[in-house]
């Protein structure tokens, strides 16, 4: 299957185009970069609150970073899918790459899991959930997820074969 | 000793060497770096931002309690940078990118201590409405120098040769 979606990509004009131009992988090298920068720091934010610290934001209002976040996600994919486009060998064997993946896939349904076994009873009154260890448990490990995927996501030329 | 050739005497001690030649050395800094990177300027642009006016729920006060987090990230970015550096001092001193990005950091720590000191400690206890049209400038600046040309030159230094 991977075999044949690279060869997929590397027969499509998409690739094509992007080949043809050399700035076009540092630049979304730089737009991925900065746009995880963003993505982290309301990341951060949003996760230490669930933890419980910064206890004066309020929890509600603390989920007004979730379309920061989705948003600079979306820079993210986007950039992200350009050194695919361009470079798919690299990437599809590169077993940080791989692991990566796997790691987004499951910080994204950790993600689903705060919305709604956290996020969804506080709304509709569930006070006792904000303070719960299941709030500490799910934030917890998101910030963990995501700090191993950056650090993966940077391991990726360092582990090629 | 002149300059080069203590750039390379840097280079033969143990960490330069560390960096430079063993097998995880190199990939375990820059990791940590990139960690530091999205610590400091993340938090930076989530500041910025609410500086700026979104999200409102955020209490201007607590910004400033965000700084010890900042500072954190900087410094492991600090000490990471100075193992990479010495990693490859001789080359990394003369690449133009990486003398860019100093001087941009350089410029970003000015710029944060003086929002620190002149805008976030007094905006604390004042509120939304002193929120000045400069100071706004001030935070889209500091954006721009962090964001944009820290690591639009520190990415330069892997294709910019010395």
């Amino acid at each position: 299957m991977i075999a044949t979606l690279t060869d997929l990509i590397l027969s499509s004009s998409v690739h094509e185009t992007l080949m043809a131009h050399s700035w076009i992988f540092p630049t979304a090298e730089t737009v991925h970069f900065m746009a995880l920068t963003l993505f982290f720091g309301a990341l951060l934010i949003l996760d230490l609150r669930g933890m419980g610290f910064y206890k004066q934001l309020d929890f509600k209002a603390a989920h007004q970073f979730v379309p920061v976040v989705l948003v600079a996600f979306a820079f993210i994919v986007c950039s992200g899918l350009t050194f695919i486009m361009i470079d798919p060998e690299r990437y599809f064997v590169n077993i940080a790459f791989q692991l990566k993946m796997g790691l987004v896939l499951i910080a994204g349904l950790n993600a689903l899991l705060f919305e709604f076994l956290v996020f969804k009873p506080v709304l509709q009154g569930a006070q006792d959930i904000e303070t719960s260890l299941r709030a500490k448990v799910i934030s917890t490990l998101s910030l963990v997820i995501w700090i191993t995927v950056l650090i993966l996501g940077r391991s990726i030329p360092y582990v090629e074969v | 000793m002149d300059t080069l050739e203590f750039l390379e005497y840097l280079e033969t001690t143990a960490l330069g060497e560390w960096v430079a030649y063993s097998m995880w050395g190199y990939p375990i800094s820059l990791a940590l770096h990139a960690l530091g990177m999205a610590t400091v300027v993340g938090i930076t642009a989530v500041i910025c931002l609410r500086l700026l006016g979104f999200p409102k729920a955020l209490p201007l006060t607590l910004l400033a309690r965000f700084f010890p987090l900042m500072m954190a990230g900087m410094l492991l970015n600090a000490a990471t940078g100075v193992v990479l550096f010495l990693g490859g001092a001789s080359t990394l001193f003369y690449n133009l990118a990486f003398q860019l990005k100093i001087a941009a950091i350089v410029l970003g720590l000015v710029m944060i201590r003086f929002l620190h000191s002149a805008v976030l400690k007094p905006f604390a206890q004042g509120g939304e409405q002193h929120i000045t049209a400069p100071a706004k400038l001030l935070t889209v600046a500091i954006i721009l120098v962090w964001w944009l040309s820290v690591i639009l030159s520190g990415r330069l230094i892997a294709y910019v040769g010395g």
